[in-house]
């Protein structure tokens, strides 16, 4: 695969992310129905507790609660795997050598039991973090998340800025892999890496300088409409059943953390 | 770069988000408030622009196809000037983690402050210092410097959690010596970019007058 497969490929793949963040979200599923506020504070205490949490045995509870979660949410846990799968592998090869570092009794070979504790609690741990925040990802549309961390007081500022980014993110890519395609169009031979580099550089100027320049007429379309302040998207902030469920269900794992009980 | 959740201790994590919060107040009170109606597209759009050149694969004169991707970060702060770097940076580093799962919740203070706090404002220093000899060679050291003290940030926050069971000193030596090769392909792709930039439009650069700010 050359580089300019490989770029695309990359594109291609970040597309097919921002798609699933606008269709997953759409199911009829648990998390779906609960108030994206209500997730965001929960989802990340419940990360909180996972991060605290140092036996892998509690770590394979959280694991099946996150399991439980997707499936209510109708997101299958073979696509929550595919989505989180490259972390935790590169988590294991980062801590792998701690199966032998870490002194304690020999379980096999080399490896020692406190260091296969240590890593399979610590591939665990990340393992269910990652779950916990992808779920988060795939049950909210983005709009309604920005929309939860607003009335959770995250800076309307902060808040615009990040919507603005996200909304021309897919029109970024399309230019970007435009530019990639037409330019492999145009090249019949391999020109050797220091060509290849001043050509690409030259390539990324021009886009980031075409970035720019959509940004000023952004910029200067919105202060002619007298501003860029966003006004909060409509919600129902009604506490509903759902909601009650997701809460019961976070506290309780914070109390069962709070008494030693993970 | 990006650190997920689980690497790193709940107070380390506590600690650099209060600073990456601090850094963030500070860059849009120094912002002048022309991000309220003012620049916040500029920053928005460029920022999203940026994050699309990240998919750029850059080949490498190494067997086996290898090729590295641009960051960013002093590229930001050099376009942009120090705040709005910052700013667009933070932007790019949120939308990854809350869209692309790019890092994760209890960290995303702790990655904000090595990629867009400790990279923009460094690499705007560095380049700030060194433009008045050589501006490509200053936008080099730039992306270089910038990207090896992202890393470093990372090191120590990895380094200081017991949840990451390797000593501080040898976390520092992996990523920081990895990450001072590796910068040198990020100071390499900001120079080669900065160049293209400035031979088409100068006038991009916070240094000159920019028209729409006025």
């Amino acid at each position: 695969m050359t580089v300019v497969d490989r770029t695309l490929a990359e594109i291609s793949s970040r597309v097919q992310r921002l798609l699933e963040a606008e269709e997953t979200p759409r199911r009829d599923g648990f998390l779906q129905s609960v108030d994206p506020a209500v997730k965001i504070v929960g989802l990340f205490a419940t990360i909180v507790v996972t991060v605290s949490l140092s036996s892998w045995p509690s770590q394979v509870a959280l694991l099946a609660v996150v399991g439980g979660l997707a499936v209510a949410s109708r997101v299958s846990p073979v696509e929550l795997a595919r989505r989180v799968a490259i972390v935790p592998a590169a988590s294991l090869v980062i801590v792998a050598p701690q199966l032998v570092l870490i002194p304690g009794d020999p379980v096999a070979g080399p490896v020692t039991d406190s260091g296969l504790a240590y890593v399979l609690t610590f591939v665990l741990r990340v393992t269910v973090s990652v779950s916990l925040l992808s779920l988060l990802v795939a049950t909210t549309r983005f709009a309604d998340l920005l929309d939860g961390f607003r009335r959770l007081g995250v800076p309307a500022l902060g808040v615009s800025l990040v919507a603005i980014t996200y909304r021309h993110l897919q029109v970024f890519f399309e230019e970007l892999s435009r530019v990639v395609r037409a330019r492999r169009s145009r090249t019949i031979a391999d020109r050797g890496t220091g060509q290849t580099w001043r050509e690409t550089g030259s390539m990324l100027g021009s886009f980031l300088l075409r970035a720019f320049e959509r940004g000023e007429r952004v910029q200067r379309n919105a202060r002619a409409r007298g501003g860029t302040t966003m006004a909060a998207y409509p919600s129902d902030s009604d506490f509903t059943r759902a909601d009650g469920v997701f809460a019961t269900m976070v506290v309780t794992i914070v109390l069962l953390r709070g008494v030693w009980l993970l | 770069m990006h650190i997920p959740d689980g690497y790193v201790d709940l107070p380390i994590a506590a600690v650099f988000a209060v600073l990456a919060g601090l850094a963030l107040a500070v860059a849009a009170r120094r912002s002048e408030g022309q991000l309220e109606g003012g620049q916040a597209p500029l920053v928005g759009v460029t920022a999203a622009g940026i994050f699309a050149a990240q998919m750029l694969n850059w080949p490498l004169p190494i067997p086996g196809g290898t090729s590295a991707h641009f960051v960013g970060g002093a590229f930001a702060g050099i376009l942009l000037g120090p705040h709005l770097g910052v700013l667009a940076m933070s932007s790019v580093v949120v939308v990854q983690a809350l869209v692309f799962g790019d890092g994760g919740l209890t960290v995303l203070g702790a990655n904000l402050f090595n990629m867009a706090v400790v990279e923009v404002y460094v690499g705007y220093a560095i380049f700030r210092l060194g433009r008045r000899w050589h501006d490509v060679g200053a936008a080099f050291a730039a992306g270089w410097i910038a990207a090896t003290a992202g890393a470093l940030g990372v090191a120590v926050q990895l380094g200081a959690s017991s949840a990451f069971n390797y000593e501080l000193l040898t976390v520092l030596a992996i990523m920081g010596g990895g990450h001072a090769l590796l910068g040198v392909i990020e100071g390499a792709i900001t120079a080669i970019v900065y160049q293209a930039v400035i031979r088409s439009r100068p006038d991009v650069l916070p240094s000159a007058t920019r028209e729409v700010a006025a």
